[in-house]
């Protein structure tokens, strides 16, 4: 279990995390989403002990993080930005992580290696950046950390490495009990992988919650009546947003989908269909309801 | 111990070439002077034993900044910072495979001039042996010591060259500075009955430059007490480094000075540093020697403000500060003034003036 603890991170004169507080449970994908600035690297280097806290605590099994050796072993952090020794190629860089790491496994390093289609023995340098961000993920899956911290690390991996990489990382889940928190400007790179989203904004956590549950707690729909009607007709739903085009409405409803649905039909629509939803959208409608108001650069990441 | 191997391995892309070097240049100039003219020299001092060393102590320099290169990206930063080690771990195991670096380079050059000794039939005193190997030892700390103090303070490498150029030189200069401009025009006493503390061929470090440019001091330069006072620094300065490894913020990485005060700090002691000399003579502050000082000061602060910040309007900002670096040079001036005046007081007074 991860904790966060009112955690404050400042630079100067600028807030980048302010009263963070969040529980991330083991055993689990957790996505952290928000805009540029919002503070997910800041959160990231904060967990693995790069960052000190200006207020609060980062918690890691109850123990704090920073210059702490035994939480630490626990996590391997890849950050947005690679980075490797001058010259070093995939083994040198195994080398550097096996001196600190007790668990790591170089013969699960040579496998995974083996299995993405990268050379060891090639200088990084000539590695491309999708391929850098697969030698990063690959050194972090053979350190035998229970935690792994990926600040934006999809984000430009080709289908069918991410296809890959995600394999990778349920298997950690599934088999060894792993934790894992990837960043990501962009939701839709999230969507399909975590189990847990949360959305940072201006520094803090507005919005956390199961992907599932929130997938299935609110839908979409169009809907239209022979006679004139407006949002009243629609009492006993929970409708979070309400946009009518001539006699065609389009509803969000927070609710179970056969219930929302029964109710619909009880009202005789001329016309009544369920309209796929993205997380993109819930987001904004759930950020909506809380009455956060987004500009349009906000809005569009 | 796997992190020191590690460190070791890291170092090696500055250890090995280096190694290389002075062997090479030991083995060249170590044989012409055993087989050559030089025969009778080799034999006179230990400080002409191993040419190679009294230049290669001050890459104690290249062994910190790249040791401690992560600290100057926000990636590298990232990488190490976030290792499951602890800062006195990492610093220590950095400290040690400089150490054994650049002991085995000074260990290996001096095995190689005594094989050369003992081939040759050159005749050494063998003491100087272990006596040199050890004074470039500690001067090789002491300079890799002030090397790490300065990486421990910056964020970029030009501020922790520069940091490191004013930990290890100014402090001497200053008394230099103080033990010369007091005692110049006294012919009765030498600035070098001062004592340890400002004669300037005690420190290891400095001393070496120092006998680079003045060959007096070559005779006295290679001493066990003036390696035992060069450890004093060495232990003061790698403790103080790391106090300041320890409790420097990550966030620093890239960013000009490690600590927001210290760019600005870095600037005005180089400065004054420049200026330093216009104190040895007071008419000279006011000549066209002091403006070509104060001119050469400014510029030296411009350019590395330039060099940190990148930027020419946030150097250009800096500049009201160079003034805290002409008012040092006052105030330090003030201070040598009355000195040097109580000094020449007790001069013989000039024929004429006897009445």
């Amino acid at each position: 279990m991860i904790t966060a603890n009112n955690v404050t991170k400042r630079f100067q004169d600028i807030v980048a995390l302010d009263h963070l507080s969040c529980h991330i449970p083991d055993s689990c994908v957790y996505g952290l989403v928000g805009a540029n600035g919002a503070g997910k690297s800041t959160f990231l280097r904060l967990l693995s002990g790069v960052y000190k806290p200006d207020e609060g605590s980062v918690l890691m099994n109850q123990q704090h993080v920073f210059e702490n050796k035994e939480a630490k072993k626990r996590s391997v952090f890849i950050a947005d930005e690679f980075w490797a020794l001058p010259r070093a190629d995939m083994k040198r860089m195994s080398a550097l992580y096996a001196s600190v790491y007790e668990a790591y496994d170089p013969k699960k390093f040579l496998a995974l290696a083996d299995e993405f289609g990268l050379p060891v023995d090639r200088p990084l340098n000539t590695f491309s950046k999708g391929m850098r961000r697969q030698a990063a993920i690959i050194q972090a899956l053979s350190t035998g950390a229970d935690v792994y911290l990926f600040d934006e690390t999809f984000d430009g991996l080709d289908p069918v490495m991410r296809s890959l990489v995600k394999k990778k990382l349920y298997d950690e889940v599934f088999d060894r009990g792993a934790t894992v928190i990837v960043t990501s400007h962009s939701l839709r790179e999230l969507e399909d992988t975590c189990d847990q989203l949360a959305l940072l904004y201006k520094g803090g956590i507005v919005l956390e919650s199961d992907v599932n549950e929130l997938k299935t707690s609110i839908i979409k729909m169009q809907i239209a009546f022979a006679e004139q009607y407006d949002k009243d007709k629609f009492e006993g739903l929970d409708i979070v947003s309400f946009a009518k085009l001539g006699s065609v409405s389009t509803l969000i409803v927070r609710g179970e989908k056969m219930e929302c649905q029964k109710k619909l039909e009880a009202m005789d629509p001329l016309l009544l269909e369920m309209v796929p939803i993205t997380l993109e959208e819930i987001f904004v409608y759930e950020m909506e309801a809380l009455g956060y108001v987004f500009d349009k650069g906000d809005s569009e990441q | 111990m796997k992190l020191y191997k590690e460190m070791l391995r890291k170092l090696a892309i500055v250890g090995l070439p280096l190694m290389a070097v002075v062997l090479v240049y030991t083995l060249i100039r170590g044989g012409a002077d055993c087989f050559g003219k030089y025969y009778i020299l080799q034999s006179s001092s230990a400080v002409s034993q191993i040419p190679a060393l009294r230049y290669y102590v001050f890459s104690g320099l290249l062994f910190a900044l790249y040791g401690f290169s992560f600290q100057f990206s926000r990636s590298g930063s990232d990488v190490y910072h976030s290792l499951p080690v602890k800062r006195t771990e990492m610093y220590t195991a950095v400290f040690l495979a400089t150490a054994t670096w650049m002991g085995a380079t000074i260990l290996l050059s001096e095995i190689e001039m005594l094989l050369i000794y003992l081939v040759s039939g050159c005749p050494f005193v063998p003491v100087y042996i272990p006596l040199s190997a050890l004074y470039y030892f500690v001067a090789s700390m002491l300079v890799y010591a002030a090397a790490a103090l300065g990486c421990a303070l910056s964020g970029t490498v030009i501020t922790a060259a520069a940091s490191t150029g004013i930990i290890l030189f100014l402090p001497r200069l200053m008394q230099f500075m103080f033990a010369r401009g007091i005692v110049e025009r006294v012919p009765i006493i030498g600035w070098l009955d001062l004592g340890p503390w400002l004669d300037p061929s005690t420190n290891a470090a400095t001393g070496i430059l120092t006998m680079m440019v003045r060959n007096v001091f070559n005779g006295r330069l290679i001493t066990l007490p003036h390696a035992l006072y060069s450890l004093v620094p060495t232990v003061v300065m790698l403790g103080a480094g790391l106090w300041l490894f320890r409790r420097r913020p990550s966030e620093f990485a890239h960013k000009n000075g490690g600590y927001p005060a210290w760019t600005i700090a870095t600037g005005v002691l180089l400065a004054f540093a420049v200026m330093l000399p216009v104190t040895m003579n007071y008419q000279r502050l006011f000549s066209v020697y002091g403006a070509f000082l104060i001119a050469a000061a400014l510029g030296v602060y411009v350019l590395y403000q330039l060099l940190a910040s990148s930027k020419l309007k946030k150097a250009m900002l800096t500049l009201p500060y160079f003034l805290l670096a002409v008012l040092a040079v006052l105030g330090f001036n003030a201070v040598m003034i009355p000195a040097r005046t109580t000094c020449s007081i007790q001069r013989p007074p000039q024929a004429r003036s006897l009445r």
